[in-house]
């Protein structure tokens, strides 16, 4: 750097570290009045990317009749609760005559505060992943990691975790049940990486419709016995219905009633063809119809226009905004400018030139900004981070 | 050799004055002809300063005194090439300042010229030894290098400020601060200083201190001293008083 230039950084950093509170609220104020809008539009950029992705890859969804937002944003992100009332013998009017296939999804459980999703071997099949580290779930309590969830709860292969009672009082719902990951899946970018997979199964136990029952009288567990009175056997109440389904657990777990009656939340559907497509979407019109097979692509074009419409709006504000911000901010910069007129007198008194004072405060000014836009770039950096918030927003 | 001043300052009072300077002729620094300055007042009379031919050597010192509005501080800005006068020159060095390029007085004023100001004028921003060597930021003609810095801290240690070289200007004492302002009047090795009222905002008991550490800085670095001032009580400090607008006038 030559001597000149060198000279004006000293000066401006000198003066701006002198008055920091001055600089650091004015780069401030300048940066987040650009990168506010900056971030609003790339976070709904990122957003409606990730969405119509997911929506890409899903063709159809089935469900029962009721709010599409909570089937679509259930199916898809596992962001809201589908409407109740699809069971697994639903899907044979997708699979019946072969038109296509049907991949259920049971969700309302969490393990750790995360979602645990229930599904089927073909799920994944359909998507082309298999995990990085570990293998597939096979049987009752067994789990795959997203890698995200992964991280984010320190699982490996191997690792076990506690599927979260729904509430206290919610005594005939949701009962804590041992989950031993087996395997962690790669990311994908999607609301998968986010979730624990469990085959569905597991999630009919985690409901309560399916168990294992101990041996009373082989227990180990202290205090599981009450006492004996003569052949029998008194167990604790805690005994009765044992929900750990570690060791071998395939022999003695099962389930009363028929499976085929057992709940789920939705399906994604994919036909064979595109007539395949047409002949499933008119099959679910009917009047009294319970169910109903929707197009994930349109459901997201309908939302992303809604939440763009709010953007725009947002986005005028924000920039206007900005324009009055950094009015503002010059105003102010001009005005402490005018309070160190005798600090530049002098420099003039002393031999500097017009043009080397204006090249002094113009460096200062252009280290300020340097600054503003670094908050700038960063609040546009970071912004897509906050992508699966709108997601969760759009979702209600 | 003693040379004739005269100010007059137009109505409502018109003063002539009569003060003796010393010169040595082998060693001008700064000579004038004989000057005339006038500048414009709105709503009052004009001002109009008149200077007949002095001339300033190497190591002397000069009082200019005078009441508030009688043309000190215009006289330090035309000796230091701020302003032109009308009439007559200003010559430093052998050449006329009136007849310089914008860029060269400036020039001038960076490297020969020394400045120390009633307000101390210093960067609040900078430290003590960033103030003193501040002079070299502002003109291209002066290089901020290892020499410079051991000049500055050489200077500072002679004004009694050798431990204090790096703490903030607002730390300083008003004696500090203009002890700060000596050096930075120094630092270039300027042939003339300029002095505007240096004791003006100091209490009473300092101001004699400055007077005389600015007489002895000045002789040190060789370098021509005017000092304007009102202040009586340091007028023994220097080798000569200018006295202008005053209608006692004033010789000594």
């Amino acid at each position: 750097m030559t001597a000149l230039p060198r000279h004006a950084v000293f000066l401006a950093v000198r003066s701006l570290r002198h008055s920091w509170r001055r600089s650091l609220l004015l780069a401030l104020v300048l940066g987040l009045s650009l990168g506010v809008p900056l971030a609003l539009t790339s976070l709904l950029e990122r957003a409606s990317t990730d969405m119509r992705a997911r929506a890409a890859v899903s063709p159809l969804v089935l469900g029962a009749k009721g709010s599409e937002s909570d089937l679509m944003f259930g199916a898809l992100f596992f962001a809201a609760t589908p409407p109740r009332g699809l069971s697994m013998q639903d899907l044979a009017r997708i699979e019946g005559d072969g038109l296509g296939q049907a991949v259920p999804i049971a969700l309302g459980a969490t393990a750790q505060k995360t979602p645990v999703v229930g599904t089927t071997i073909d799920s994944f099949d359909r998507r082309g992943v298999r995990p990085t580290s570990g293998t597939m779930f096979a049987t009752i309590g067994e789990c795959v990691a997203g890698a995200d969830a992964a991280r984010a709860l320190g699982l490996a292969p191997g690792s076990r975790l506690y599927t979260d009672p729904a509430s206290l009082s919610d005594l005939a719902g949701v009962y804590p049940l041992e989950l031993t990951v087996t395997g962690v899946l790669p990311p994908t970018g999607t609301p998968d990486d986010g979730v624990l997979f469990v085959d569905l199964r597991t999630m009919w136990s985690i409901r309560g419709l399916g168990h294992r029952h101990d041996e009373p009288a082989e227990s180990e567990t202290p205090g599981a016995l009450i006492g004996q009175d003569g052949e029998r056997t008194i167990a604790g109440e805690a005994l009765a219905i044992e929900r750990k389904s570690a060791g071998g657990i395939a022999d003695d777990f099962h389930f009363h009633g028929d499976p085929a009656t057992f709940p789920i939340d939705a399906a994604l559907v994919y036909p064979g063809d595109a007539k395949a497509q047409a002949i499933l979407l008119g099959r679910f019109t009917g009047k009294d119809e319970t169910l109903q097979l929707a197009r994930p692509d349109q459901f997201i074009e309908r939302v992303l226009e809604r939440i763009f419409g709010v953007g725009r709006i947002l986005g005028a504000v924000a920039v206007a905004t900005a324009v009055l911000v950094m009015l503002v901010a010059a105003l102010a910069f001009a005005l402490s400018i005018r309070l160190r007129a005798d600090e530049l007198a002098l420099m003039r008194r002393l031999g500097a030139s017009r043009g080397r004072v204006a090249m002094f405060l113009t460096t200062e000014a252009a280290l300020l900004l340097a600054g503003a836009l670094a908050i700038t770039a960063t609040c546009a950096v970071a912004a897509p981070l906050l992508a699966p918030l709108v997601m969760r927003m759009a979702a209600g | 050799m003693k040379t004739p001043v005269q100010t007059t300052v137009k109505t409502p009072v018109q003063t002539t004055v009569q003060t003796p300077v010393q010169t040595t002729l082998d060693a001008l620094l700064v000579e004038t002809t004989n000057i005339v300055f006038r500048r414009a007042a709105e709503g009052s009379s004009d001002f109009e300063l008149r200077v007949p031919a002095f001339a300033l050597s190497a190591g002397a010192s000069l009082a200019v005194r005078g009441p508030s509005g009688s043309g000190k501080s215009t006289l330090l800005a035309l000796l230091s090439g701020e302003l032109l006068p009308l009439e007559g020159e200003v010559r430093a060095q052998g050449r006329s300042l009136s007849e310089m390029s914008d860029a060269a007085r400036r020039a001038y004023r960076a490297t020969s010229v020394g400045q120390v100001f009633q307000t101390f004028e210093l960067v609040a921003s900078l430290d003590v030894l960033e103030n003193v060597l501040l002079p070299f930021r502002l003109h291209g003609a002066l290089v901020l290098d290892d020499a410079a810095r051991a000049r500055a801290l050489e200077l500072l240690g002679r004004v009694g400020l050798a431990d204090k070289s790096r703490r903030p200007i607002d730390r300083l004492s008003h004696g500090e601060r203009q002890r700060v302002a000596i050096a930075r009047a120094l630092v270039t090795r300027p042939s003339l200083v300029l002095a505007d009222e240096p004791t003006g905002n100091l209490d009473p008991a300092l101001k004699r201190v400055i007077a005389e550490l600015l007489v002895l800085e000045a002789r040190a670095a060789n370098a021509a001293l005017v000092v304007a001032t009102h202040d009586e009580s340091i007028l023994g400090s220097f080798g000569a008083v200018l006295a202008i607008g005053d209608a006692h006038g004033g010789t000594r």
